[in-house]
């Protein structure tokens, strides 16, 4: 079976990176052999922070430069993407997952379906608790949504039940999880959801 | 890997049914109560992956090979008692006619920007639906002022 390959989209420090650091520890022990390719403007720092986590043997990490809007190499024009996961398919042949990060975004962003088979958009408590009704593409179309820094809610005022059950809303029941990645909590429920809907192992 | 309680894996298209010879096998099937389909929208269509359901409540899986397309009557198993078929659910459709060829290069670019996906005909635009048609009439509203189009069927 080929490599599932899933996207991780959203805005720009919702917590992308934090998310796939968080999964890379649930995987292994799962018996999921993974990689990752990041998507930075014009530098390879979130590679290099996955690398440095020493979660995945460093060439498991590959990074696109987007040069231009991240939004062009994940929809528009997705073949640098492309090639990099059939160069790590090859690479590693035993590969069951593939996770992309794109670099920070609007909430337009999406997906081609050329490149991912699933998508997850990532959005954080600290943006606004009004973030999920103002319905972009992102958070309307994404196989799975994920609100993350549920403990910064206090702080920031966020009513965060409601944050949620107006996402769940406006998604139409699709599915939305909590996490706080930076204590890892939400993380083990959002790898059951791939295992469920994309990995099927 | 795949436990008791697993999906069906379904990891390639063994023919279509519009094809001759998958065509008399399925009928035979079908009469013995054993052709079920999985329908799936048009808008998902492209996607390689998926957790669905057949019309008789079995949990299948697709995995296909990236060089593999889900299309309308793709066969994804068939073992001689059972077959599965896929059945691709055509998405509504909202038709734009701009009155003339400035209107045209205005309204395209407008809707290349939005990322619709779309279909030519003669002299019309077929936006391809994915969600409620208000909410893509809402981003339409703007447009009126600046190019003159019609969007036919509409309520
Ligand atoms: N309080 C809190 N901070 C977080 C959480 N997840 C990530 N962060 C922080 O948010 C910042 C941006 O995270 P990062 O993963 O780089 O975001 P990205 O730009 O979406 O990849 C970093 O300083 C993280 O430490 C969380 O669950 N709670
Ligand atoms: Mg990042």
């Amino acid at each position: 079976m080929t490599a599932a390959r899933v996207g991780i989209g959203g805005p720009v420090g919702s917590g992308k990176t934090a998310l796939i650091e968080a999964m890379l520890g649930v995987l292994a022990e799962t018996g999921i052999e993974t990689a990752v390719i990041t998507n930075d403007l014009v530098t390879d720092e979130d590679a290099e922070r996955l690398r440095k986590g020493g979660k995945l043997a460093p060439d498991r990490v590959r990074a696109v430069q987007a040069g231009a809007c991240p939004h062009t190499v994940i929809r528009e024009d997705p073949t640098l993407n492309m090639a990099a996961a059939d160069r790590l398919e090859a690479d590693y042949p035993g590969l069951d997952l593939i996770l992309l990060e794109s670099g920070g975004d609007n909430l337009a962003s999406t997906f081609s379906p050329n490149l991912v088979d699933y998508w997850i958009f990532v959005i954080d408590v600290a943006g606004g608790d009004d973030i999920p009704r103002k319905k972009g593409p992102g958070i309307l179309q994404a196989n799975l949504l994920v609100i993350n820094k549920a403990d910064l809610a206090p702080h920031v005022g966020v009513d965060f039940p409601r944050m949620l059950a107006e996402a769940t809303e406006v998604r139409g029941g699709s599915a939305v999880l909590p996490t706080v990645c930076r204590k890892g909590e939400g993380v083990v429920e959002v790898v059951e959801h791939l295992r469920r809907e994309v990995l099927f192992k | 890997m795949k436990d008791v309680d697993g999906p069906m894996m379904l990891e390639t298209v063994l023919g279509l049914a519009s094809d001759r010879e998958w065509h008399d096998r399925l009928h035979a099937l079908e009469h013995e109560g054993g052709l079920e389909t999985i329908a799936i929208p048009e808008a998902d269509a492209a996607r390689k992956r998926m957790r669905v359901t057949t019309d008789r409540g079995r949990d299948c899986a697709i995995a296909l090979p990236r060089e593999q397309t889900l299309t309308d009557g793709a066969v994804l198993f068939h073992d001689g008692r059972l077959a599965i078929v896929v059945r691709i659910d055509g998405a509504a459709r909202m038709r734009l006619k701009p009155a003339s060829v400035d209107d045209a290069l205005r309204l395209g670019h407008w809707c290349g920007n939005l990322h619709w996906k779309v279909v030519f005909g003669d002299g019309v635009m077929d936006v391809v639906l994915d969600g409620p048609r208000e909410r893509y009439e809402a981003r339409l509203v703007d447009l009126h002022e600046l190019a003159s189009f019609e969007i036919l069927g509409a309520k």
